[in-house]
């Protein structure tokens, strides 16, 4: 799901990072001081997330968790995803420096829909939060993969071929990730409910 | 301490399923080397699978495609030298993954005088035991192909980027002090 450096054009990386700019601000002025510690944990589990490696074909491909990042943080997902990103693009080479705000734009912006769109289950029955969770995690990574089709588009000319071929790809990818969200939610329902959003921060202990 | 140790169990269940497999993905390689008047490729993602079907492009120095075609199923692609200048191949393994790899004319043997041409009308001028330079001059160079042919193998090999722990530690060490920056500035407010 990161974008190297040298495939895209100089608009689109240009566009990508004003958006990933903005997108950070908001998630940093959001960003509740009692929070700080979740997202830093979470910014930890996404940059270590991209190491777990899954085969599947001939592709290999690896975790993103953006859905239970979104999921978990709201807008505050875009720092945490940009300081992830930073540290896959300079320990593990992963993406690029220049590729910075377009790859945050690919997975950032799925999860703060995601929150926006399944938050408000977590808390209602298990199997409406686990679904609901699943749903998160699956939509997140197909999103990101129409955003890259969509980033590809603009500097290959078969806009249409790409974006199925790329959607095609991340089908299998956004089902494991729909998996992995479920069961962390499913956990954090168990052990800590107070992570969850929807309740009111006195609650977390 | 219950979501940190949620997190640790994350960790550890991420280098659990990693190391053994000494795998990560998201990156390809792409290695080349001259032998003769051929160019050999080698693409790889970087836990050692071969890139099957990917997409090889040679570029002139004004990155105009010159030839292209497709990797096999141990990920290799040869093709004979279009032109003895500096090239660059490229390789295309879909979706946004893309490696390089640089040939300078020095390797494709463009300094030198051309290999072949001359040879065939020295030949019946010098005596009939000895080697005209050009051909001794190809001999070697087919000798020293096969015999370095291991080493850049290993080269490639070692090409290869591989994962650290020190890095994925140092990772985390950076996240829990932009954490405690963070924190630090939200509370002077």
């Amino acid at each position: 799901m990161h974008l190297s450096e040298g495939v895209l054009s100089g608009p689109v990386l240009v566009a990508g990072a004003a958006l990933a700019a903005a997108g950070t601000a908001v998630g940093l002025k959001r960003l509740d001081p009692d929070r700080i510690a979740r997202t830093a944990m979470l910014a930890g589990a996404f940059f270590v997330a991209s190491l777990v490696h899954v085969p599947l074909g001939p592709a290999s491909v690896h975790l993103v968790l953006n859905g239970l990042v979104g999921l978990l943080l709201g807008w505050p997902a875009f720092p945490a995803i940009v300081v992830g990103l930073v540290l896959q693009a300079v320990f593990f080479q992963f993406g690029g420096l220049t590729t910075l705000g377009v790859n945050t734009l690919i997975m950032a912006l799925p999860a703060v829909i995601g929150y926006g769109l399944f938050s408000r289950f977590l808390q209602s029955g298990r199997a409406a939060a686990l679904a609901a969770a699943f749903a998160c995690g699956f939509l997140a990574v197909l999103l990101g993969g129409v955003l890259v089709g969509l980033a590809l588009s603009f500097t290959e000319e078969h806009f249409f071929n790409v974006a199925v071929a790329v959607i095609l790809a991340h089908l299998p990818v956004a089902v494991v990730e729909g998996v992995v969200t479920a069961l962390c939610v499913g956990f954090l329902r168990r052990v800590q409910p107070g992570l969850l959003p929807g309740r009111p921060p006195a609650e977390v202990p | 301490m219950k979501p940190a140790s949620f997190l640790c169990a994350l960790i550890a269940a991420a280098a659990f399923l990693v190391f053994p497999a000494g795998a990560f993905a998201h990156r390809v390689t792409l290695f080349a080397w001259v032998e003769g008047d051929t160019v050999h490729t080698e693409s790889k993602y970087p836990d050692g699978t071969r890139v099957r079907e990917g997409l090889i492009r040679v570029l002139d120095r004004e990155g105009r495609e010159l030839l292209q075609g497709k990797t096999n199923e141990r990920g290799e692609f040869s093709f004979p030298i279009p032109r003895r200048e500096d090239l660059r191949i490229v390789l295309e393994a879909g979706m946004g993954h893309r490696a390089d790899w640089p040939l300078t004319r020095e390797e494709l043997g463009g300094a030198g005088p051309p290999p072949s041409s001359p040879a065939p009308a020295q030949a019946p001028a010098t005596a009939p035991a000895a080697f005209s330079t050009a051909e001794l001059e190809q001999a070697l160079e087919k000798a020293l192909d096969r015999k370095l042919a291991p080493v850049v193998k290993l080269l490639s090999e070692l090409h290869e980027p591989r994962l650290r722990i020190a890095d994925i530690v140092g990772g985390l060490g950076w996240i829990i002090g932009l954490a405690g920056l963070a924190a630090w500035m939200k509370q002077r407010r």
